[in-house]
């Protein structure tokens, strides 16, 4: 019989496809393509910012490069990234289901995305943007003359993708399970891919009206935030993170999830704590709600409002500290094996760890009057999307890449590759932890002498880091072609995808899988 | 004409693609909640900021026309929630008749609604298209314009897709009452109608009542 | 502490930026032990459970209530106290002190435009006295900026259409970094200045090159614009139902389409410009607007002035 890959080839039979297996491979291939342009808009502002004078591009440029790099990596890589690559391709598999419960859904699903995301660039191609991802009004509304319309329409289509999977995602946790797949079964990357699935469905459209309300006031003039107008623009920083707040954790959610399936595999022993590791992911969902004036503490809310955001932002790093103490339990006491998934998982928690302390910092009140809006607040937010959100999404592909193509990659480059990676992140961005508690304010395009030194160890980091990140992208491509075949379970693990064989079949499952409990290491007959 | 619902390959049987289908439908309607209630949330901000001019607004608005229709939504959501269960009872002849005047209704409401936009035209009201005012309310009026246009042309869309929806059906339970072996279909147009008519119910009160009687 | 010849820690500056200073070092120690535990134990665990080291990996635990209730709880109390720490100092650091005095800061693309009391006015330098309490009253022209003194540890957004306030009390001499942090277009790296921090003498004898103060200019643009005809008395009668603003400032007063409003900055603010908004109650919405007429600076001056016949020289958000 033949796998998914190999049923049909032709352009047609993918473009058409209903498969998720397939549309999962194609969200890879799209995000791939924006994670470069993202990358390239980065290198390029590293270099501006290896020197203090304004040298290289002009400030005009400089803007429009943040924004490019701001909305396309936050849009169009972080937020697909993991849940519409690996949770499309793995959920139905790991419940043991034959797809997703909409399929055809899933497919208009990329295809806005695809269209969202080519009128996102194609906004940046007729000239850019300069406002930032975050689209602060009444800079946005009234000032810039740039493409605003155009990117916004851009991201509120792509915002439809989003909800389209999330709403698949969770219709398919709860109807489609094997029969024997209770919810205490669930793999725990299921369970964050749920929790996400309720951000996208619940927090989306609240992006879609404020974007609608950003076109609005600059197609008719109507004041809702331009106080000449008579509107308020704290108004829209609220609205703005009331889905920007939750977003991020669509973006560190699914990551958590990936970390969750990869140690106990390397570890050979059972996850700890599963319950709390589950319930703390619906609580990282619903409290994420609650916490979007945590980025509104210097900007002119009340300090009432203030000190009951902060309060509950420490409360959110809770369930995150579950997390980690739980991971760090479960090495205890295993048989860990250092493969390439295993160093980047480790990675994930030294990074991640760091990132959501730092968070803290912000969390707290007087401290974050003077870290908000510097390059401290640049380092945090950058250890949890990349050190966090990237490295987990690069171990999760490491670790299913055999699965998805049958295919083995060279275990030393992948091995090489986690730690230049990790190396390469630290050297750009713990610098900055330092540069931002000195006071320097981020989205410059030129800064002060004093702060050249630790700019330069920067941007010199962020050449190590683009080396670590070009390797994955070579290597696996050679893989496709001269690869070793994987066979089936090349980790040895447990769950339900690694049942079927690599690249999996068209329907997944033949006959209904059997079901045992989670995480069950080591493997009974194997060692 | 699309072939008759029959059981997806993803799934084991038609109750479980039922409770899908279902379930799909709530979560679809608890995201569009979402989405009105960010605009319900936003028009109270900018009643709050210029509450004259949103007085001034609503008092422009035809009231009477506005109450006409809330009637006939109302009575819609009546006969299409009577329509699902005689298709639950298997009576798909009434269910067929009932569905019929739900559409019906709802291209009522968008002919009432199409005169009153077409009265706001007339008094160049419309945003990007032909506003004009003078007076000192302009911001205010402006965006009360713009909500009362988004929000009545968005609902609108959902009251179009919701008829054609509801004809689809009037015909499938007249003609074709085999390919709903289970009314599961029937609900979910229901349950789309009800979120039509609930939107409405918002609306209402909001752009035509909030100047008191005029 | 310093790396090649850059410092690794700002200099503090404003009696303040201890404070801040000490809640940071409190968040950073309970991180750092936080983070050091869990690099600890996972190096330990890395190392002695390695695979193929001869070590007891009987029964790996799959949970352990106890030990988990008790990091949530460790967790949250560790919490309590970081959000108590930051909590405190916030409050010190957002509510400034009554007997402040007030300078006023006009942000526009891309520049600081700064007014003293005495009616000095100063571009992207601000100079204030040392060890003196001083409130800075902050608008923008355009759009959001924010007024980042890092020296000081404090900042503040400046947004158009509102009054926001930063206070500050230098104590130390020497000049100091003021930055744009809340990025306002084109130019906003260039947008920024200095503190020049001098003592009292010097400010008094700085500031004393003035040709009016705000007060009198405020009144000076009270009369040319005629706000008299309406807003005084004459023969012992209101002249034509305008509210007398003498003493007004501060009070509480009863709105015409109900409730009532404290009479602070943004009030007089928003009754110049949309007069017809919030009309006193047993008054008619009579006034004109003066939307696009006044600037900020002038908004200012007459705000002063305003305040100046309750007897107010700083806006103390009514709190007499």
């Amino acid at each position: 019989m033949k796998d998914y890959l190999y049923e049909d080839v032709s352009l047609k039979s993918w473009l058409l496809t209903t498969d998720h297996k397939r549309i999962g491979i194609l969200f890879l291939l799209t995000i791939t393509f924006f994670f470069i342009i993202g990358g390239v808009a980065a290198t390029l502002m590293r270099m501006e910012l290896a020197t203090a004078p304004g040298d290289l591009v002009s400030a005009d440029v400089y803007n429009r490069l943040f924004t490019l790099h701001g909305t396309v990596m936050v849009w169009l890589f972080l937020i697909p990234s993991i849940p519409a690559t690996l949770g499309n391709f793995l959920l139905p598999l790991m419940i043991g289901a034959k797809d997703l419960a909409f399929p055809r859904l899933n497919l208009l699903s990329w295809y806005v995305f695809l269209f969202g995301g080519l009128l996102t660039l194609w906004s940046i191609i007729i000239g850019g943007v300069d406002t930032g991802w975050t689209f602060y009004t009444p800079y946005s509304t009234t000032y810039t003359n740039s493409h605003v319309i155009m990117m916004a329409a851009g991201i509120f289509i792509v915002g439809f993708s989003s909800i389209f999977s999330g709403l698949n995602f969770i219709v398919t946790v709860h109807s489609l399970r094997a029969p024997e797949m209770t919810w205490t079964r669930l793999p725990l990357f299921v369970w964050t891919l749920y929790a996400t699935s309720l951000i996208m469905v619940l927090a989306t459209p609240i992006l879609s009206v404020t974007l609608v309300l950003i076109a609005a006031e600059r197609l008719f003039g109507v004041g809702i935030f331009d106080p000449a107008l008579g509107g308020d623009p704290l108004l829209f920083q609220h609205l703005f993170w009331f889905y920007s707040h939750p977003a991020v954790y669509i973006m560190i959610l699914p990551g958590m999830g990936v970390i969750s399936e990869i140690l106990p595999c390397f570890a050979r022993r059972p996850i700890f704590g599963y319950k709390f590791i589950a319930g703390s992911s619906l609580a990282i969902a619903v409290f994420g709600f609650l916490v979007w004036g945590h980025h509104m503490f210097a900007a002119g809310q009340s300090l009432y409002a203030g000190l009951v955001f902060s309060f509950l932002s420490f409360l959110v790093a809770v369930p995150s500290g579950i997390k980690v103490f739980s991971w760090t339990a479960t090495l205890y006491k295993g048989s860990i094996r250092f493969d390439t998934p295993m160093l980047y998982a480790l990675g994930f928690m030294g990074l991640f760890t760091i990132g959501g302390l730092t968070g803290l910092f912000l969390a707290t009140l007087a401290v974050d009057v003077h870290l908000t809006d510097t390059f401290f607040v640049v380092a945090h937010f950058h250890f949890i999307m990349v050190g966090g959100m990237l490295m987990a999404y690069l171990g999760g592909l490491h670790f299913w890449w055999p699965k998805m193509t049958g295919k083995l990659y060279p275990e030393t480059l992948g091995r090489i590759s986690a730690v230049l990676i990790f190396l390469g992140f630290n050297g750009t961005f713990l610098p900055q932890f330092i540069l931002g508690y000195l006071g320097m304010p981020r989205r410059y395009y030129a800064y002060p002498e004093q702060f050249e030194f630790l700019n330069v160890i920067s941007s010199a980091g962020a050449v190590l880091l683009a080396l670590g990140y070009a390797l994955p992208l070579a290597y696996f491509t050679w893989s496709l072609i001269k690869g070793r075949p994987a066979g089936a379970d090349p980790w040895n693990a447990a769950g339900l995808e690694w049942k079927v064989s690599s690249p999996p079949p068209h329907h997944n499952f033949e006959t209904i899988p059997v079901v045992e409990q989670p995480y069950r290491y080591p493997r009974p007959g194997h060692e | 004409m699309s072939s008759p619902p029959e059981l997806g390959m993803q799934f084991s049987d038609l109750r479980q693609q039922k409770d899908a289908y279902r379930l799909g439908a709530w979560v679809f309607v608890a995201s569009e909640i979402m989405l009105f209630a960010g605009i319900f949330l936003v028009y109270l901000i900018g009643r709050m900021t210029h509450p004259e001019a949103f007085t001034e607004g609503s008092h422009e608005l035809n009231q009477f026309l506005g109450a006409v229709n809330t009637a006939i939504l109302l009575t819609s959501s009546f006969s299409v929630a009577v329509a699902v269960s005689k298709a639950e009872d298997k009576k798909y002849r009434t269910a067929s008749w009932l569905l019929l005047l739900t559409a019906v209704m709802g291209i009522c409401f968008l002919g009432i609604k199409a005169y009153e936009w077409y009265e706001e035209y007339e008094r160049a009201r419309v945003p990007g298209l032909n506003f004009t005012y003078e007076g000192e309310h302009l911001p205010g009026l402006l965006l009360f314009f713009w909500f009362y246009f988004t929000s009545t042309a968005l609902h609108a869309i959902h009251v179009t897709i919701g008829v054609l929806v509801n004809l689809w059906f009037a015909w499938v339970c007249r003609y074709r009452a085999h390919w709903v072996p289970d009314p599961s279909p029937v609900v979910l147009s229901g349950i789309y109608w009800h979120l039509v008519d609930l939107v409405w119910i918002f609306l209402f009160p909001f752009l035509y009542l909030v100047g008191g009687a005029s | 502490m310093k790396i090649g010849g850059v410092p690794l820690f700002p200099q503090q500056a404003d009696t303040g930026a201890a404070g801040v200073d000490m809640v940071a070092l409190v968040v950073c120690a309970i991180c750092g032990l936080l983070a050091l535990g869990v690099l600890v134990a996972v190096v330990y665990f890395l190392i002695r459970y390695r695979a193929g080291s001869d070590v007891n990996r009987d029964n790996p635990p799959e949970g352990h209530l106890p030990l988990e209730l008790s990091w949530v709880g460790g967790a949250v109390v560790l919490s309590l106290v970081m959000f108590i720490f930051g909590a405190r100092a916030y409050y010190d650091l957002r509510v400034a002190p009554t007997d402040s005095f007030e300078i006023e800061v006009v942000g526009r693309q891309w520049m600081w435009k700064i007014r003293h009391p005495s009616g000095r006015r100063e571009i992207n330098t601000l100079h204030v006295p040392l060890g003196t309490k001083i409130k800075l009253k902050m608008i923008s022209r355009d759009v959001i900026h924010s007024f980042y003194l890092p020296e000081f540890r404090t900042k503040h957004d400046v947004l158009p259409g509102r009054y926001t306030d930063l206070w500050i009390e230098p104590k130390k001499l020497g000049r100091f970094t003021l930055a744009c942090s809340e990025y306002c277009g084109t130019d906003h790296s260039r947008m920024k200045g200095e503190v020049v921090v001098v003592t009292p003498e010097e400010y008094e004898s700085w500031q004393a090159l003035s040709p009016l103060t705000s007060v009198q200019r405020g009144e000076r643009l009270y009369l040319k614009m005629a706000c008299d005809s309406c807003h005084e008395y004459q023969d012992g009668q209101v002249v034509s139902g305008a509210p007398l603003l003498d003493g007004i400032y501060g009070s509480t007063v009863g709105l015409e389409a109900g409730g009532s409003t404290k009479v602070d900055d943004d009030y007089l603010r928003r009754s110049i410009l949309r007069p017809k908004a919030q009309v006193v109650a047993g008054f008619q919405p009579i006034m004109p607007t003066y939307e696009g007429r006044l600037s900020e600076e002038e908004l200012l001056d007459l705000i002063a002035y305003i305040r100046s016949r309750s007897g107010s020289t700083v806006d103390d958000g009514g709190k007499k």
